[in-house]
C-alpha cells in the first residue's frame, strides 16, 4: 500500500518533469490572449477614465457624473429596471421551480428545464423583436387587447419604458432563476418534512425552521446573479430602443459610438461605475457560494 | 431517563412511543403519496408561464408568416434568400467556428497543465475566468475600442488584423464556460495517474495529452465547444460596437426596413438557439453537471 502510493508519487513527478520547461511554454497562448484582450483593454479603460480624451491630461472630470443628479439618471433607471426584473424573475422563477418539483413528473421536469435553458439563452436582438411583435404599438397582444376595449398605449404603457423592459428582461430572468433554484429545491429531502411533521411541526413551522434557512443562501446568491445580469445587459435594451433609453449600458455605447455625444473618456468612467456594481454582485455570489450549506451537497 | 431495555415498565412505554412514531410516519407518507397527483396550483403556474413564454414566439410567427392578411411563408423564403442574410450568417459562422476551435485549443491544455502541474496557478486562473462576468460585453467593448479602436494606440480595427480583434474578444467571453466545462471533466478522471501511466509507457507529453487525456474528457470538450459556439453565434454587443456585420447585427438592421422578413428570421435565430441547447442537454444527460446555460449579461 505504502510503496505503491509513494511509487505513484514518484511517477507523477516523473510525468511532470518530463514536461520540462515546455509546460510553462504551453501556458503562454492563454496568458497572451487574456493579457491582450482582457487585461490590457481593462487597464486602458481605467487609464482612459482618468484622462481627458482630447488633451490626454490627467483629469477627474470624466467622473463628474457622480456629482450631478441629472447624469445619474441612467444609473437610477438601470437600478430600477434591474431591481424590478430581479424581483419579478425571482418570485415567478421560484414558483415555477417549486411547481416543477411538486409535479413529480419526469416528463414535465424534462420539458420545463429544456425550455428554460432555451429561454434563458434567447436574449438580445431576437428577443427584442419577438416582444415588439407581441407588445409593440402594433403587436399581437396590443391589438387583441385593443379589440376587447383595453388600450395599453393610451393607458401610458410603452414597451420602451422601464416597465416594458422589465417584462422583456423577465423572459430570461425567470428561466435563469428556475435553472439556478431547481437543484437546491430538488435536494430538499421529503424525509425532512416527514421528520418535522412527526415532531409536530406545522407547515409554516417547517418552512420557517427548515426550508427557508437551508434555501436562503442559494436564493440570495441567485438574486445577485439576476441583478447583475439585468444591469449589464445591452443587446436586448438596444434592440428594443435603438439607444433611446437612459440605461447605463446604452449610455456607454452612445458615448463611444454617438456622433453628438462622442466622449470616450466619459464612457470609460461610466464603464468603471458599471464594473464596480458587477463586481459587488459577482463578489457577493462568490462569498455566498463558499459557505453554501452542506445540507444541499449531493 | 433510564435505558428502556432495562426495566419492563419503560419497555412498554418505549414500545408505545415506537408504535406512535411508526403510525406518524405512515400518516406522513400517506400524505406525501396523496400528493402524487400534480397539485392544482402547480398546474396553474406551469400553464400561465407557458403562455407567457410561448406568446412572443407565436406573435413573431403570426407577424413574420403573413402578408398582413393571409398566412404565407414568403417572408421566410425572402429572408433565407437575402444576400445580407447569407453574408452575415457566413460571417457569424466563421467567427463562431474560429472562436470555438481557438478556445478549445488554448483552454484545454491550460486546464490540463493547471490540474497536473501548476496547482498554485489555480486561484489566479479561476479569478481570470470569473473576470469576464464582472466585465460584461458592453465594458469589454469599450476597453477593446479604447485599446484597439480607431483613435487608439494600436489601431487594429482599420487594419487587416480586424478579425483578430473580434476573435480575441469572443475568446475572452467564452473562456469562463469552456474552462469550467473542461475543468469539470478533468476533475472527474484521474489526470495524474493517466499521465503517469502514459509517460511510463514512453509517450511524450503532447502525445499523452492528445491520445489519453483528450479522449477521456471528450464530453467536457463537446459541451465547452457548444457553449462557445452558441455564445459567439448570438453575440451582438461586441460585434455592433466594434463594427462587424454579423447575423445579430444584420437582424437588427433588417427589422428597420423589412420587418416581416426580420421577424421570420428571428424565428430562424430562435431555432439556432434551440438546436444548441438541445445538443447541450443531450451531452448533459450523459455527463451530469454539464452547464447548459451561460448565465452572464449579454
Amino acid at each position: 500500500m505504502r510503496s505503491s502510493s509513494s511509487g505513484s508519487f514518484a511517477g507523477a513527478s516523473t510525468a511532470a518533469r518530463r514536461l520540462g520547461g515546455r509546460a510553462a511554454l504551453a501556458l503562454l497562448p492563454f496568458a497572451v490572449l487574456i493579457t491582450a484582450f482582457l487585461l490590457v483593454p481593462t487597464l486602458s479603460l481605467i487609464w482612459g477614465s482618468f484622462h481627458d480624451s482630447k488633451t490626454g491630461a490627467f483629469t477627474l472630470t470624466n467622473y463628474s457624473y457622480l456629482q450631478h443628479p441629472l447624469d445619474l439618471v441612467p444609473f437610477a433607471n438601470s437600478l430600477e429596471l434591474s431591481l424590478a426584473s430581479t424581483i419579478l424573475g425571482s418570485v415567478v422563477g421560484l414558483l415555477i421551480a417549486q411547481a416543477i418539483v411538486s409535479s413529480r413528473r419526469p416528463l414535465v421536469q424534462e420539458i420545463a428545464t429544456t425550455f428554460s435553458s432555451v429561454a434563458a439563452n434567447f436574449a438580445g436582438v431576437p428577443l427584442a423583436f419577438a416582444f415588439i411583435a407581441t407588445l409593440g404599438a402594433n403587436g399581437l397582444l396590443t391589438r387583441t387587447l385593443l379589440n376587447s376595449g383595453i388600450d395599453l398605449y393610451s393607458g401610458g404603457f410603452k414597451l420602451y419604458s422601464v416597465l416594458g423592459l422589465t417584462i422583456v428582461y423577465a423572459y430570461w430572468e425567470i428561466p435563469l432563476m428556475v435553472l439556478v433554484m431547481l437543484p437546491p429545491l430538488q435536494a430538499m429531502k421529503p424525509s425532512w418534512r416527514e421528520a418535522a411533521e412527526i415532531l409536530g411541526a406545522s407547515r409554516w413551522r417547517y418552512l420557517r425552521s427548515v426550508a427557508i434557512p437551508i434555501l436562503m443562501t442559494p436564493f440570495i446568491s441567485s438574486l445577485l446573479l439576476l441583478y447583475a445580469n439585468a444591469f449589464g445587459a445591452y443587446a436586448t435594451a438596444y434592440g428594443l430602443t435603438t439607444g433611446f433609453v437612459a440605461l447605463v449600458p446604452i449610455q456607454i455605447s452612445n458615448l463611444i459610438n454617438g456622433d453628438v455625444s462622442y466622449d470616450p473618456g466619459q464612457a470609460d468612467a461610466l464603464a468603471i461605475g458599471l464594473a464596480v456594481i458587477m463586481a459587488v454582485c459577482i463578489g457577493g455570489r462568490a462569498i455566498l457560494e463558499r459557505r453554501s450549506t452542506r445540507w444541499l451537497a449531493p | 431517563m433510564s435505558n428502556p431495555s432495562i426495566t419492563g415498565e419503560a419497555t412498554e412505554e418505549y414500545l408505545a412511543t415506537v408504535v406512535a412514531g411508526a403510525e406518524a410516519v405512515r400518516k406522513a407518507r400517506r400524505r406525501t403519496n396523496r400528493r402524487s397527483r400534480v397539485p392544482l396550483w402547480a398546474t396553474l403556474v406551469l400553464l400561465v408561464s407557458a403562455v407567457y413564454f410561448l406568446l412572443p414566439l407565436y406573435a413573431t410567427a403570426v407577424f413574420g408568416f403573413s402578408t398582413g392578411k393571409h398566412f404565407t411563408l414568403q417572408p421566410l423564403w425572402d429572408g433565407l434568400g437575402d444576400d445580407g442574410f447569407h453574408s452575415s450568417l457566413q460571417l457569424s459562422l466563421f467567427y463562431s467556428v474560429v472562436t470555438t476551435v481557438l478556445a478549445l485549443a488554448v483552454v484545454a491544455p491550460t486546464a490540463y497543465l493547471v490540474e497536473l502541474r501548476f496547482q498554485r496557478l489555480r486561484a489566479t486562473i479561476e479569478f481570470l475566468t470569473i473576470l469576464p462576468f464582472v466585465i460584461p460585453p458592453i465594458i469589454l467593448a469599450v476597453g477593446l475600442s479604447a485599446m484597439y479602436g480607431i483613435n487608439s494606440p494600436v489601431n487594429l480595427i482599420a487594419s487587416s488584423w480586424a478579425p483578430a480583434l473580434l476573435i480575441g474578444g469572443y475568446f475572452v467571453l467564452t473562456v469562463p464556460f469552456v474552462f469550467r466545462a473542461v475543468d469539470n471533466a478533468l476533475r472527474a478522471v484521474d489526470v495524474r495517474t493517466l499521465s503517469e501511466a502514459s509517460a511510463s509507457l514512453g509517450a511524450g507529453p503532447t502525445r499523452t495529452f492528445l491520445r489519453v487525456i483528450v479522449p477521456s474528457i471528450s464530453l467536457g470538450l463537446v459541451s465547452g465547444a457548444l457553449l462557445a459556439f452558441t455564445t459567439a453565434m448570438g453575440e451582438f454587443t461586441l460585434a455592433a460596437l466594434l463594427g462587424y456585420a454579423t447575423f445579430p447585427v444584420y437582424l437588427l438592421n433588417i427589422n428597420g426596413y423589412e420587418p416581416r422578413m426580420g421577424e421570420a428570421l428571428v424565428l430562424v435565430s430562435f431555432l439556432i438557439t434551440w438546436a444548441g441547447v438541445i445538443a447541450l442537454a443531450a451531452v448533459a444527460r450523459r455527463a451530469p453537471g454539464t452547464q447548459i446555460v451561460r448565465g452572464g449579461p449579454m
